[in-house]
């Protein structure tokens, strides 16, 4: 009988990427039909972070729920099914609205601050966003800076909250990247923004850090690299990476996920690659080098 | 054609063993649209046989001539196109073998056609009908299908396809 060999191969032993692979070529009643086959085919897809997007079309939006007692939002993908992503709810929200508009939104009190409309030949196709406060602070200008996506290094697209122009700065003419090529993989670059720095991970596992000069966004942004690439087969983590501040040493840290710290970087121009290091023994052993 | 003199126009070789034990001689330029051989050829661990324990004779065939289609200058979009339409009518449990392969070879192309292929056979069916194709015992008790239909019931019904095409 054809397919008698591929019983066990089928329930037991097909790797998790390809269901995950498989079943995000499916949406709606056909999602939810291979959701009923068998328990793997449910759980194995049920319990992925993610759903990729969907391959060729464009990716339907998420619904987002604000419950104000527990202080969670949740993000629900309709088509899915599911609730792909939890945060606390957070002081301010960057949104975008179309092509043109940038906006701050809180969704504790509820108020916008309107950011001026993006300059006319620009359309916002920035994938990455990023600010650097909040952006009613007292105490600090908030910097708004939108990354491209291609481009070595990526231009930028940056404001300050209150002025009523953005600033369009590209680096074709850039000279001093010494790392080679230091581009975004889209959408997911971990990033990290303090003190008018930018720390961003490249897509092939650089650091790039953007320095704004003069606490100014007309004056043209200094990009920095360091780093060395991952090796090939770790990239694909990237972008389930996170840069954290590491506050006792001054440093940024580069998680990725599950308390994995694979890369140190702290605010001088001495990094370290550590591979999967137990990182509260190994970091103390490190500075304590330093 | 190896032996050409200009280096440019050099060509080198990789040969690959299935899991049969039969081995292929292929263009080094064209075998490295699996990054996990490019990534054998770039550490330098490609000189000798490159065993595919994972693949069997049959798959490798199918997945050559793949990688052949898709590497040379000299094939055009359209033959390419047709290709791969011919290429996902074989039968599934093909199609399953050469999955597994592609994801073992990391060939992302042939991984998302191949993807492709097996979700356009799962699109509009019952899950009754799916578990035949891919010959899957559900492992449901009677209480939790009824409760999975519940939750969305409209994914049940209608026009579904009860075949096994």
């Amino acid at each position: 009988m054809e397919g008698a060999d591929y019983d066990e191969l089928w329930s037991d032993y097909v790797p998790t990427d390809i269901l995950r692979l498989i079943s995000s070529r499916l949406v709606a009643g056909d999602y939810f039909a291979f959701l009923a086959v068998c328990k793997r085919w449910r759980f194995e897809s049920l319990s992925s972070p993610l759903p990729p997007p969907i391959h060729d079309s464009p990716s339907s939006p998420c619904l987002m729920t604000l419950n104000k007692e527990t202080g969670i939002i949740e993000s629900f993908h309709p088509v899915y099914n599911v609730i792909n992503h939890k945060m606390d709810i957070p002081n301010w929200l960057l949104v975008s609205h179309g092509n043109r508009g940038m906006f701050f939104f809180n969704p504790i009190s509820n108020n916008i601050i309107e950011l001026p409309d993006l300059l006319e030949d620009v359309e916002n196709h920035f994938p990455s966003w990023t600010f650097s406060c909040s952006p009613d602070s007292s105490s600090s200008d908030c910097f708004v800076i939108g990354f491209e996506n291609f481009g070595s290094p990526p231009a930028i697209y940056i404001i300050k909250v209150g002025e009523s122009s953005w600033t369009y700065h590209d680096f074709y003419n850039e000279d001093g990247n010494k790392q080679g090529s230091f581009m975004l993989s889209g959408c997911h670059n971990p990033v990290f923004f303090k003190n008018n720095i930018v720390w961003i991970f490249g897509d092939k596992g650089n650091l790039g850090i953007l320095n704004i000069k003069e606490n100014s966004a007309v004056e043209t942004p200094i990009w920095e690299f360091y780093g060395k690439y991952l090796p090939r087969r770790k990239r694909s983590s990237i972008r389930q990476s996170y840069l954290v501040e590491d506050a006792d040493n001054g440093g940024i840290l580069v998680d990725q996920g599950k308390g994995r710290i694979t890369k140190i970087y702290c605010t001088h121009p001495y990094l370290t690659f550590l591979q999967e290091a137990d990182f509260i023994a190994r970091t103390r052993d490190l500075w304590q080098q330093l | 054609m190896a032996e050409a003199s200009s280096s440019i126009t050099e060509k080198f070789f990789l040969t690959l063993k299935s899991s049969d034990g039969d081995e292929f001689v292929l263009e080094e330029s064209i075998a490295i649209q699996s990054i996990t051989i490019k990534n054998m050829v770039e550490d330098g661990c490609s000189s000798s046989v490159i065993p595919l324990s994972k693949v069997d004779t049959e798959t490798l065939i199918k997945v050559i001539e793949y990688m052949k289609m898709h590497s040379s200058t000299s094939s055009n979009e359209e033959e390419i196109e047709n290709f791969d339409k011919k290429f996902v009518s074989n039968s599934i449990n093909t199609i399953l073998n050469i999955l597994e392969a592609a994801n073992f070879l990391d060939i992302n192309n042939l991984l998302e056609l191949c993807a492709e292929a097996v979700a356009n056979r799962i699109k509009n069916k019952t899950p009754e009908a799916v578990r035949k194709i891919f010959n899957i015992t559900s492992d449901f008790t009677p209480e939790e299908e009824a409760e999975i239909r519940n939750e969305t019931p409209w994914a049940f019904e209608g026009n579904l396809d009860h075949s096994l095409d």
